[in-house]
């Protein structure tokens, strides 16, 4: 009898059993590290900026990639102090699908211009984020957030690097055409 | 004696867990698993988009390059076409007839080997590939994350088209020609089942 009490009692304990709860117990920085794959419109943009840069020449990528990095912890900065500054869904989409056509084109853009487009798609994206507040914890979340929009366009520029090495360029055309595809639906999404 | 009600509080035990339990999730995914998940799985769980995504890729194995290439570039792009009208609610006539169609169509077109001239084979998979696309997009906006979903469903399709590459790669041999050939008829004779409404 009191096995079958007990029984009953165990019976109503149960709850989901969270092994990971996602993301909410990895404190700011983690959570600023691992935005670029968790925000959708910020991956857009930046799957955009790397495949774009892995179609391009590797003298034109060594200038773009740092000027990409700081033009993304410069509008970090910037959304911290501006907080009401956001990125619509629209002119996110429609940025990704004009770097995507710009991939898929694959001819090799004037340095200054590759450069001035990772700036612009880096800032973008970096504003698509949560504007960071000022303060210990937001300043960990606006470095972790740094670091991941230069990690997550280094491993898919890289990415899409070996696989055209691999099996020649037009794997990054393939690449392209579907980021042209996913942005294009996203801009006809409202917000 | 003691070992069977030791049995019975068991039995009783577990039949009242499972019926009071809620699920056990190892991992909440949370917003990425209600759009790229889900849209990830649509076109794979479908068995008509899946046989028609993967003779898409055999018929471009086929036809050789550069249709080995275009036809899986010029897939997503009109895709993203179908998508957009599914995606703001236009709608198109006959989306299932035309899916299960495009399986028939390919299918056949594998089987006898057809060569047609490029823009032939281009325009044929780009018409299928709208009603493709205006399925997945009807169910894009009520996604949790709809950015999400039609990224999951254009690199599903996209991952659909190279597992057909791949095996369309078996037609530099003889039996390997053999082999896609009949696929093929299978894939044809699944989009009739489809089309006809028996599957």
């Amino acid at each position: 009898m009191r096995s079958l009490a007990l029984a009953v009692a165990l019976a109503l304990l149960p709850r989901i059993a969270l092994a990971h709860e996602a993301f909410g117990d990895l404190g700011p920085f983690y959570g600023g590290l691992l935005h670029p794959v968790m925000a959708p419109l910020q991956t857009l943009v930046l799957a955009a900026l790397a495949i774009l840069l892995a179609r391009q020449p590797l003298d034109g990528v060594r200038a773009a990639y740092p000027a990409l990095v700081l033009a993304g912890a410069g509008a970090i900065v910037l959304h911290a102090a501006m907080p009401d500054l956001a990125v619509p869904m629209r002119l996110g989409a429609a940025a990704a699908v004009m770097l995507g056509g710009l991939a898929l084109w694959g001819v090799a853009l004037p340095r200054g211009v590759l450069v001035v487009l990772a700036m612009t798609g880096a800032a973008l994206a970096a504003v698509s984020g949560d504007a960071a507040a000022l303060t210990r914890a937001g300043l960990l979340g606006a470095v972790g957030s740094i670091l991941g929009i230069a990690a997550f366009v280094l491993l898919v520029w890289g990415l899409v690097d070996i696989l055209q090495s691999r099996l020649g360029r037009v794997s990054g055309a393939v690449a392209a055409a579907w980021l042209i595809a996913i942005g294009a639906m996203a801009a006809v999404l409202p917000g | 004696m003691h070992s069977r009600s030791l049995s019975a509080v068991a039995a009783v035990l577990a039949l009242v867990t499972l019926g009071a339990a809620s699920p056990a999730f190892a991992h909440s995914g949370g917003v990425a698993a209600g759009g790229f998940v889900t849209g990830f799985l649509h076109p794979i769980l479908g068995w008509d988009h899946v046989i028609a995504m993967v003779a898409v890729g055999l018929w471009g194995a086929f036809l050789g390059k550069p249709a080995i290439w275009l036809l899986p570039v010029t897939f997503p792009l009109v895709m993203a076409l179908g998508g957009m009208l599914g995606a703001v609610g236009v709608p198109l006539p006959g989306i299932e007839t035309g899916i299960a169609a495009s399986g028939l169509v390919i299918g056949l077109a594998v089987l006898f080997a057809a060569r047609p001239p490029l823009p032939v084979a281009a325009v044929i998979v780009a018409v299928f590939a709208i009603f493709h696309g205006h399925a997945h997009g009807t169910e894009m906006p009520g996604a949790v994350s709809p950015l999400a979903f039609a990224g999951g469903f254009v690199i599903g399709t996209g991952l659909l088209h190279l597992c057909g590459i791949g095996f369309g790669m078996l037609t530099r041999s003889r039996v390997g020609t053999f082999a896609v050939r009949g696929a093929g008829g299978v894939i044809a004779a699944l989009g009739a089942g489809f089309l006809t409404g028996a599957l």
